[in-house]
């Protein structure tokens, strides 16, 4: 369980989020935020941009050059990218998370979220419980495949 | 001499302290006038466009339209718009939430790049009775319609206002539309 393409780490996004809003199961931002990111199948997301959005931080973790929201990044594709460690694939659904919190006025139940995810080299994730279930979310994935 | 200068100096403060009164025979302003005030600039639209807002919120529609008419300097794009949200108000479409509007609204695949009246329209025109598609399994109402040009509308519904929508070229089904699959 070491590398992961950017379609299995979307997928692996998609189980470590969805996780966590069963802890719950509470209409809301989390909630919400799982329905514009739902894996289409060689289509993306359900909210069309939000699988540009996740090839664009895949591309500035893996490269550090990053598409601005300004820009459509339209013409981004999966092939563009190599195969993400897990270190890489964990801070790019962190920023990508954060790109859209951003975006939408900072609600404070994805805020508390990113709180509890925020990651430091070395350190490992603010909440340590975090990074298991990321680790599970990508075990599940590449289970599943 | 000193009681000379203080006298003079008692006049000059009490001159400048002394309130001015408008002439009595100055004509009240209406209420548009007052509204008006300063529309010339960018902080008088400010002020034109929260009232605007704030008539639509009240459901003053007659209001808020004569405010609009007050907002001579506003572009006809901004002006479309907000005829626009008058309009929509007055059927009583979901209103958008405001803070989703920079997500709904921007230059990426699948969303329409500008906030324009249009957009606003075939997004808030999606998101009735007729159009609902059903519930996604963490809350979000989801509602589509396939337009005369073949490109498919959607709209997420979440505690009642708009939180995204945008555009398909290829349709997808209600099943995808739901879940993704």
């Amino acid at each position: 369980m070491s590398l992961t393409t950017p379609e299995q780490a979307f997928l692996a996004v998609n189980v470590f989020l969805r996780a966590l809003w069963e802890r719950t199961r509470q209409p809301g931002e989390l909630g919400l935020f799982l329905g514009m990111i739902a894996y289409v199948p060689g289509d993306g997301s359900l909210d069309p941009a939000m699988w540009f959005d996740w090839l664009a931080w895949v591309k500035k973790v893996q490269t550090g050059e990053l598409v601005p929201e300004t820009t459509n990044r339209g013409f981004l594709t999966a092939r563009m990218m190599r195969p993400l460690d897990l270190e890489q694939a964990y801070l790019a659904m962190f920023t990508f998370i954060e790109e859209y919190w951003e975006r939408v006025g900072r609600p404070a139940e994805l805020g508390d979220l990113l709180g509890q995810m925020r990651y430091t080299p070395g350190t490992g994730t603010a909440d340590p419980e975090m990074w298991k279930r990321w680790l599970a979310a990508v075990g599940k994935v590449q289970t599943d495949r | 001499m000193r009681n000379w200068m203080s006298a003079v100096l008692m006049i000059v403060a009490m001159a400048a302290c002394h309130p001015r009164y408008a002439p009595l025979d100055e004509p009240p302003r209406s209420a548009w006038a007052a509204a008006c005030e300063g529309c010339g600039g960018s902080g008088g639209l400010d002020s034109i466009r929260a009232r605007i807002l704030a008539s639509i919120a009240a459901r003053n529609y007659d209001q808020a339209r004569e405010y609009l008419k007050l907002a001579a300097n506003m572009t006809d794009d901004e002006q479309a718009r907000f005829e626009q949200m008058i309009s929509a108000a007055e059927r009583n479409l979901v209103p958008f939430l405001d803070k989703a509007l920079p997500h709904i609204f921007r230059q990426q695949p699948g969303h329409f790049a500008q906030e324009t009246a249009e957009a606003r329209e075939l997004l808030q025109a999606t998101a009735t009775q007729a159009n609902f598609v059903g519930l996604q399994e963490m809350g979000v109402k989801v509602y589509q319609r396939v337009l005369d040009t073949g490109v498919q509308i959607w709209v997420y519904v979440v505690n009642g206002t708009i939180r995204d929508g945008g555009y398909n070229d290829i349709p997808r089904s209600a099943a995808q539309l739901l879940n993704g699959k």
